[in-house]
């Protein structure tokens, strides 16, 4: 039984600079009980639909064409606004943000917020309400329900307020629920709890839900139906798993092909040479906590070791807090470090003097996440690309735009953007310039800290591809850091896997990826949607948030949360037990469950 | 909280000691005659040397200072050129009449200010809130001793409704006595149930009041506008609103209390705005208070007397600074 | 440790970010309010140029004296009466623009000299240095404004000059604060990061990648302040602190005209009009800049 349906639905977006066409859905229809996924990238129209739906665009900018949206049978673009709130918003439809922070308000107390909501939507009053409250608390599975009521929005953590956002949505008792991004900025064990928690519900009180994402694997695990949202155009739809076994289009392709976690990388072939080693490398930073002076220790990096043969890519995975920026950060001299050394082709690269420090920096260059802020917006093309080049070399005039205009082409670029400034670029471009200029001082090591996380799937394609072919034609070395397991997936043929600042699994791609060893790093595999195995079953998660690493727990740091863990984890510091000659774990329990 | 307080409270004192340096300079450093200037162009040689005595001029610069930090201390400020007479009593004297002024100014600001930001925000983009933009862009545009003489001369000598200037017509000053119980007169009639009197000094009153609250209405409208236009925006209100919650109850429950801090930090320092423009203005409405002791001082260049005033209203203006301290201090987002 | 001066950060909560000025310049012109103020922002800068040409009587604008023709009323000769010097009040009203935008232009000048370099270099070098710099900006800005510039003027002697001066010295930290934030916000940036890890020079990185991205925001502040140094120069004037007679500045005019008020009513009019709509037409544009900046009225 059809229960949503939106027809030819058309809203433009007027601005300074003109009209545009954000949203142009011919038709979708959503049955009773059931979940339809919506899937398309930043920008691409999802959250003004989901705006769209319950009136609460902002018009203007935003403006209504034409279209319908029936829910139940009735128009909502025909309800008057008073309507709207009286009898629909809450009652028919709740809506789970994206950000839980900047959704609830931080001036009041999430008892407070809660029973506005009930107040409204349920009409309950003074302890029945609270009782009420404290109820679905119990449903989102929020332990010490009271005390939560009476906390902040920002005493909780990530998890929790997702939590109380979904408890917001259940107050209302709506049997048609919108989630947008649910699960966005939200660490991967973390999504996951809180994905099965929302198919529990969906089960339990027969809702309907639209589920809008940016991952396809997100939504194979969650929904019945997908549909794809591409530039405001619903481009294909139908049964999530037709889709993904079977994509027509060429960007529901890419997406699909983004989300699949199969090791595509070449096996760690390299030579013998070691080009970077990192011995008991910390970086602690000092922290003052509110007014009082005390400082206490936040240890981001504590102690790691690994060595880099030349040709290898080493892929950095871990949760966000992990550390893995801060170590590359110290690794490349931008933090001073706390402790431990790093040797670069047998030099001591902390060695603060002239020459070995130039020679390092030549050497090792770094691609950084956003492109829009990692060019000078006031410089040429040239200017940026040659950066390098004049800090070492003495190249002048025709020389060094020869240079220029080799590196350009290099990367796909072509001589006359050499005169260009970079805001007349796309994202994927820039992430070019942003290569070319890493590969002016013909450099042995190239750092990629998250490489294509701030642009479109398209040139996310282009740029892996792009940046494969030149490792290979340059013999380069790479440290790749990912929140994405698929690009790491993709490039990486040995994997780091990072908790609290320590290195918990480092191995090769494929064995690591295949056949994880160390806890943790299979939860936090097994936490992932994975689109070749749809549905829920397959996800098992974490219990509990990551701790603070200011109080990092005693012993293994990871004890709290693992599911094997023994009294002797939270005394013992786990030490590296190695698996074959370049695989380690460090997990003093690793002899045992491998004998069992 | 009682320790950010605290905190606030020991930033102010650092800020007004800054304060009193820089005036301590201005006054005793930079010229190269400061005795000359302390005691004005027609004062005798005898007179000079003795403020040099008086001043602790002969003696090195820290002591000086020192000196000058003691006097302040004990509240003293020095003599007047004018009257000779202390500047503490003579500040004291004139501090009332202002302060009427001020309060009945802050009223119109929180009163008007508010609500037309606020309505200017709810109506966004719509023709009043061009209105009121134009409005309050216009009222922080004009030079406020112009506006008095404008209000005169429409008020006073084209419609005759209201009197040209002064606290109190003459003839009520003279057939009745003036109560004086807190120096406010519109409150001491008010007490005194003199009502007569009380309708001829709110007659005085509103053209010099409605003169000085212009600049903070503008200021407050515009500022609560953007504060409520960009929470009204937030995340946090579009959730309230799909819950399903009454649009009035968003906007006066909601986004008032997150823009309370900005809204209340305006006020306060644009207060401290006022008092300034409380000394123009005094002038053209001949309201007897710190603005025409200002002007007089400025007129004989009575040195003594413009440094006594200045850090008065340096310290109100540091105090109000605190005000706005503690009243952000109150938004559970900020951890004490 | 650090005094958060509310006002500061309200102002700066307002501080355009600028891309491209050229694209901001054609925004500007698209919102009608904002486009009229320009033109009348031209009109305005054209007059103070050619003042001396176009005014009807030019000796009228410093001492010529005329007592047969005293307070005449507007007409078709005086469009805006006369004095009581018996000067054409419409000659000096127009000229006083030029007074009123040279001096404004002047104070900020002297006002960016002093307050930049000191906000570039608490923003880049940071440390003792930043702390010291900030504090002295703290207490100036606890000040209320124009009363600095009353004791200063005070203290050194009335005259447009030292006016100026006093402008300039309650103005300056405004600069040096806002460049900071810039430096420090520019500091943070990746391509600075980025020519870290080239291994760039310190100089060249200050040079080349950080003070230019600050100049921009700059001249969009200066520009916005004109309004209020106009202001604050005719309330100086107004109180005899600032230009002196027979100088045919505004505020001045206005203050010798009260004497005389409210019979002599087109006296205090006319000039007080001139800063009104000078002032008005500046933070007009102000905040067309402001509203055309802010990114939540756009879209990228």
């Amino acid at each position: 039984m059809v229960y949503f349906e939106v027809n030819n639905l058309i809203v433009h977006h007027r601005t300074y600079e003109g009209v545009e066409t954000v949203l142009d859905i011919d038709h979708f229809e959503i049955d009773k009980g059931t979940t339809f996924g919506i899937v398309g990238e930043s920008g691409q129209g999802k959250t003004v639909l989901a705006l769209t739906i319950l009136q609460l665009l902002q018009c203007p900018p935003g403006e209504i064409i034409s279209g319908e949206i029936l829910l139940d049978g009735i128009d909502l673009l025909k309800v008057s606004q008073r309507k709207m709130q009286q009898q629909i918003r809450g009652r028919k439809i709740a809506m789970i943000f994206q950000d839980p922070m900047s959704c609830m308000n931080p001036v009041f107390t999430v008892g407070k917020q809660m029973l506005d909501v009930i107040a409204k939507n349920r009409g309950l009053k003074g302890t029945e309400a609270l009782d009420f409250a404290i109820d679905m608390l119990g449903m989102v599975r929020l332990s010490d329900a009271e005390n939560t009521l009476t906390k902040y929005p920002h005493q909780l953590s990530g998890g929790q307020r997702q939590r109380v956002v979904i408890a917001l949505a259940l107050c209302c008792g709506a049997e048609f629920l919108i989630a947008d991004e649910p699960t966005r900025n939200l660490d991967v064990t973390i999504q996951a709890s809180i994905l099965l928690l929302l198919k529990e519900l969906q089960t339990k009180l027969n809702m309907t839900v639209l589920f809008i994402s940016n991952s396809m694997g997100l939504v194979s695990a969650f929904c019945d139906r997908t549909a794809i949202l591409s530039g405001g155009k619903i481009i294909e739809q139908g049964n999530t798993s037709d889709i993904i076994l079977n994509p027509q289009q060429a960007y529901t392709k890419l997406l699909v092909e983004a989300a699949s976690l199969s090791n595509k990388s070449a096996p760690a072939h390299s030579g013998v040479e070691v080009l970077l080693k990192v011995e008991h490398l910390k970086k602690y930073f000092e922290v003052s906590k509110g007014l009082s002076k005390n400082k206490q220790q936040l240890k981001a990096v504590d102690d790691v070791s690994f060595e880099l043969k030349k040709g290898e890519v080493l892929g950095i995975v871990g949760e966000s807090g992990c550390g893995k920026s801060t170590l590359v950060n110290t690794i490349l001299s931008l933090f001073e470090p706390t402790g431990g050394d790093v040797w670069f082709e047998g030099q001591n690269a902390f060695l603060k003097k002239k020459k070995t420090d130039n020679a390092f920096k030549k050497n090792v260059q770094i691609v950084f996440q956003d492109p829009f802020w990692s060019l000078n917006p006031r410089w040429f093309v040239k200017d940026i690309v040659a950066e390098p080049i004049d800090a070492y070399g003495k190249l002048k005039g025709g020389e060094r735009l020869s240079r220029v205009n080799k590196l350009l082409e290099m990367v796909g670029l072509h001589k006359e953007d050499a005169f260009k400034y970079p805001h007349e670029f796309s994202g994927g471009q820039r992430q070019r310039i942003a290569i070319a200029r890493s590969l002016a001082s013909n450099p042995k090591l190239v750092v990629l800290d998250e490489p294509t996380s701030s642009i479109d799937v398209f040139s996310q394609a282009q740029i892996l591809g792009l940046l494969k072919d030149l490792k290979d034609e340059f013999n380069l070395t790479n440290i790749l850091i990912s929140h994405d397991l698929g690009v790491v997936n993709q490039m990486a043929n040995k994997i780091a896997v990072m908790y609290l600042g320590k290195i918990v699994e480092f191995g090769p791609a494929s064995e690591v990826f295949n056949d994880p060893r160390h806890p943790y790093t299979k939860a936090l595999f097994n936490s992932i949607p994975k689109i070749d195995k749809m549905g829920m079953e397959n996800i098992v998660t974490l219990e509990g948030t990551i701790p603070s690493p200011i109080n990092p727990p005693s012993g293994c740091s990871f004890h709290t949360r693992c599911a094997n863990a023994c009294e002797a984890c939270s005394e013992w510091n786990p030490y590296p037990i190695y698996v074959d000659k370049e695989h380690y774990v460090s997990c003093i329990l690793y002899e045992e469950t491998k004998e069992e | 909280m009682p320790r950010y307080i605290v905190k606030r409270l020991f930033n102010g004192l650092i800020v007004l000691l800054g304060v009193i340096t820089i005036t301590f300079f201005i006054a005793r450093v930079i010229p190269s005659d400061p005795a000359a200037k302390w005691v004005g162009a027609r004062a005798t040689p005898e007179q000079k040397a003795a403020a040099v005595v008086e001043l602790g001029l002969d003696q090195p610069l820290h002591i000086q200072y020192g000196t000058y930090l003691q006097d302040l201390l004990h509240g003293d400020l020095g003599r007047s050129l004018n009257s000779k007479q202390e500047i503490t009593t003579e500040l004291a004297n004139y501090l009332p009449a202002t302060f009427e002024l001020v309060i009945i100014a802050f009223l119109f600001a929180v009163m008007i200010g508010i609500p037309l930001g606020i309505y200017s925000a709810k109506k966004n983009g719509k023709l009043l809130d061009h209105v009121s933009r134009f409005f309050s862009i216009g009222a922080v545009s004009l030079p406020t001793f112009w506006v008095g003489l404008i209000l005169q001369l429409i008020f006073y000598r084209m419609l005759g409704w209201l009197p040209l200037g002064g606290r109190i017509s003459v003839e009520a000053s003279i057939f009745s006595t003036i109560p004086d119980i807190t120096g406010l007169l519109i409150l001491d009639c008010a007490l005194t149930g003199q009502w007569n009197l009380f309708i001829d000094a709110l007659k005085h009153i509103i053209l010099p009041a409605i003169t000085i609250s212009l600049y903070p209405i503008g200021l407050v409208a515009r500022m609560t506008r953007s504060a409520l236009l960009e929470i009204l925006n937030e995340d946090y209100i579009v959730a309230s609103r799909s819950y399903g919650i009454r649009e009035t109850r968003v906007l006066w429950r909601y986004a008032l209390k997150n823009s309370l801090g900005a809204t209340a930090t305006v006020v306060a320092l644009s207060m401290g705005y006022t008092l300034v423009n409380t000394f123009l203005t005094e002038t053209i409405f001949s309201w007897p208070g710190l603005g025409s002791y200002v002007s007089k001082s400025v007129v004989t260049l009575d040195l003594p007397a413009i440094v006594g005033i200045s850090l008065v209203s340096a310290f109100f203006y540091v105090i109000l600074n605190l005000i706005a301290d503690i009243i952000i201090a109150m938004d559970p987002r900020i951890r004490l | 440790m650090d005094y958060n001066h509310k006002w500061v950060q309200i102002k700066e909560s307002l501080k355009p970010k600028i891309h491209n000025f050229r694209e901001s310049l054609f925004l500007l012109g698209r919102n009608k309010l904002t486009a009229a103020a320009m033109f009348i922002l031209l009109a305005i800068i054209l007059t103070a140029l050619f003042a001396p040409y176009i005014i009807p009587y030019p000796e009228h604008i410093e001492d010529a004296v005329n007592m047969q023709e005293k307070f005449l009323e507007p007409s078709k000769e005086h469009l805006f009466g006369t004095d009581e010097m018996g000067r054409d009040i419409f000659s000096r009203t127009l000229y006083g623009s030029r007074v009123s935008l040279k001096t404004a232009i002047i104070a900020v000048a002297l006002a960016l000299i002093i307050g930049v370099p000191l906000g570039a270099i608490a923003g880049t070098i940071g440390g003792v240095l930043d702390e010291v710099i900030m504090r002295i900006t703290d207490v100036f800005l606890s000040f209320p404004p124009l009363l600095l510039a009353i004791v200063f003027v005070s203290t050194m002697g009335p005259s447009l000059n030292n006016a100026i001066a006093a402008i300039a010295l309650s103005w300056w930290p405004w600069y040096t604060r806002l460049v900071r934030g810039q430096a420090i916000s520019l500091k943070e940036r990746k391509f600075v990061q980025a020519a870290e890890t080239i291994g760039t020079s310190r100089l060249k990185i200050i040079m080349r990648h950080i003070v230019p991205n600050t100049i921009s925001p700059v001249i969009v502040q200066a520009s916005m302040d004109m309004g209020g140094v106009i202001l604050t120069v005719a309330a100086l004037s107004f109180l005899g602190l600032g230009a002196q007679a027979p100088q045919p500045e505004w505020g001045l005019m206005i203050n010798v005209s009260k004497n005389y008020f409210p019979d002599i009513w087109w006296y205090s009019v006319f000039p007080g009009l001139a800063i009104f709509i000078t002032v008005l037409v500046f933070n007009l544009i102000g905040d067309g800049i402001r509203e055309i900046l802010d990114p939540k009225t756009r879209k990228k």
